[in-house]
């Protein structure tokens, strides 16, 4: 496991900021099996899926309580997965955790749902995991971007807006490691906690666990189908020469 | 008749940004807000009694959902929370109370419910501890019989403590001698409060449905609302101590075990499905000790989810309002 540190951000060159990210991205997912993109708020998941876009198609579970598809300033969180899924090398995307105000009115929800697979907080409270992972095509590559939000905020208060109703730490488990074991996760990135708002560092050692437990699932996973941990399997060495 | 009611202070938050009620007399709305940072303590301590400040921090919290909370969508209703109509909701302010003046208080109180209820609004009132239920309840003389929806941890049918009859252990014994109300159910019910088995045994003489929270955990919202009293109006009290101190932590008697969002906000819903809601309070609120505001935007969120039901159940916005 290596830490790449921050990605280099200039106050006011959004622009600058924007592309230093996505080239970050770019490069440290060419070098790993799973990259780990720790936010910022929610507009850090455009950069980081077009970063990973770069070396394939990638495919993006979005889990949160908003289907962040409004028509706010570009790179602005409030619409940033419209943003993604007008990225090239972008595929399926389904938005899980979904409840309370979206943030948009009826028209950007329809407009979402007419490229992502839209899941309610209840349904998957009520169903599981399965009309999510239904949704997931098996040996395809993902990413998965986690907006803490998702989770209740009697276990993740460390968030900008609370959404009440949210999905429990065994319901996000069992989404990130049922993904691990069906597809090929690339890449996950934990947005939108905010330390300051936090209690106990609650929110932050969730986020830990939480991708522990996928990076463990991963890992099984490759040691499944090939008997030993791979370095990156997902990128073929002309990828790798591309993203330099 | 001027009504002591402090109008919501110039630049402060009113709910929803809501217009500013001037003088209750006026008043031509669905929906008045209106804040009761009511007591009668038991004791000297509880005279500054935390749940004062609970109107003001309930508003600040709802005013996160201004302008959008009308127009947006909201995935819990599969559309806008208010269906497309137009719920005329203002803000009327603060019941203006006096240190030690409980009795004129409490008549306050009610005089300015009463306002409320003559100008057709439904009142939806932002506590204060428990005790002000009490002079909420009794200005719905002349609305007609209705019944009780008391969500909460505990009985709250005490008929005294420490010689107070108006407090906060007994709204709901206080409600059962009113001749208007005809029916109770008591929903979330458990653990220790102030009730002894001499309370528990009047509730169930006088007929009062009790709901324990174990009940809702194990059976279900369907089956609680199978068990609420039938009636052609509804007053719904709401202690925020029936949700999980994990969900709302900033509650004067924290009670764990407590029922969640999702079967709080579907009571509120079924209820709305029902009758008529005739007048909500929200009470038990206390800021100081909550963590990042978080149970005063849960209460918002509630107020906001029972408003929305009531929309769709048909009780107001559909005829002359539709925008």
């Amino acid at each position: 496991m290596t830490d790449f540190g921050d990605s280099h951000a200039v106050p006011g060159e959004y622009a600058l900021n924007a592309a230093n990210a996505t080239e970050a991205v770019a490069g440290v997912a060419a070098r790993s099996r799973v990259s780990v993109i720790l936010g910022g708020d929610v507009a850090a998941c455009l950069y980081s899926v077009r970063g990973l876009s770069r070396l394939g198609q990638v495919n993006v579970l979005h889990l949160g309580p908003r289907p962040l598809w409004g028509r706010g300033a570009d790179g602005g969180p409030s619409g940033v997965l419209r943003e993604v899924a007008a990225l090239d090398g972008v595929g399926k995307m389904v938005i899980a955790g979904l409840r309370g105000p979206a943030g948009c009115g009826a028209g950007g929800v329809g407009l979402a749902r007419s490229r992502a697979s839209l899941l309610p907080a209840r349904q998957l409270i009520a169903e599981g995991t399965e009309p999510v992972l239904r949704a997931i095509a098996a040996g395809t590559d993902w990413f998965v971007s986690l907006d803490v939000a998702a989770l209740d905020p009697a276990i993740a208060p460390a968030v900008e807006e609370p959404s009440f109703g949210g999905l429990d730490y065994w319901q996000v488990t069992d989404l990130l490691t049922g993904l691990a074991a069906r597809a090929r996760v690339i890449g996950i990135g934990v947005f939108g906690i905010s330390p300051e708002r936090d209690h106990n560092f609650l929110t932050s050692r969730l986020a830990i666990r939480l991708t522990s437990n996928l990076l463990g699932a991963a890992l099984r996973k490759d040691l499944e189908n090939h008997g030993e941990p791979l370095a990156h399997p997902a990128r073929s060495a002309r990828q790798l020469a591309g993203a330099r | 008749m001027q009504f002591p009611v402090n109008p919501v202070p110039v630049g402060k938050p009113s709910f929803l940004s809501a217009t500013r009620a001037a003088s209750l007399d006026e008043i031509d709305a669905d929906v008045a807000i209106l804040g009761l940072p009511y007591t009668t303590p038991y004791t000297i301590e509880w005279s500054r009694q935390p749940s004062s400040a609970a109107p003001a921090a309930v508003r600040a919290a709802s005013s996160r959902f201004f302008p959008h909370a009308a127009k947006n969508y909201n995935f819990d209703f599969g559309t806008d929370i208010f269906d497309g109509h137009d719920v005329r909701i203002v803000d009327a302010g603060d019941v203006l109370e006096r240190p030690g003046a409980y009795a004129e208080n409490s008549a306050a109180a009610t005089a300015a419910v009463r306002a409320l209820l003559q100008r057709g609004a439904v009142p939806v009132i932002l506590g204060g501890d428990h005790a002000a239920t009490i002079p909420v309840m009794r200005a719905y003389e002349e609305a007609g019989s209705l019944c009780a929806i008391h969500i909460d941890a505990h009985l709250d049918w005490r008929d005294e403590v420490n010689g107070v009859h108006d407090g906060l252990s007994s709204p709901m014994r206080r409600a059962s001698e009113l001749p208007w109300v005809t029916g109770m159910a008591q929903i979330g019910l458990r653990g220790i409060g102030s009730a002894r088995k001499k309370e528990v045994d009047d509730a169930e003489a006088w007929g009062s449905v009790r709901v324990l929270a174990t009940d809702v955990h194990r059976q279900g919202v369907e089956a609680a609302l199978a068990r609420v009293p039938r009636a052609e109006q509804y007053y719904i009290s709401l202690d925020t101590d029936s949700l999980d101190p994990a969900m709302a932590p900033g509650v004067n008697s924290p009670s764990f075990g407590g029922l969640d969002y999702w079967q709080i906000s579907d009571l509120l819903r079924g209820i709305a499905g029902l009758g008529k809601i005739v007048g909500f309070d929200i009470v038990e609120i206390d800021p100081a000790s909550d963590l990042h505001g978080r149970t005063s935007l849960l209460a918002s969120h509630l107020i906001l989810n029972l408003l929305g039901a009531m929309t769709q159940a048909g009780q107001f916005g559909r005829a002359g309002h539709v925008g």
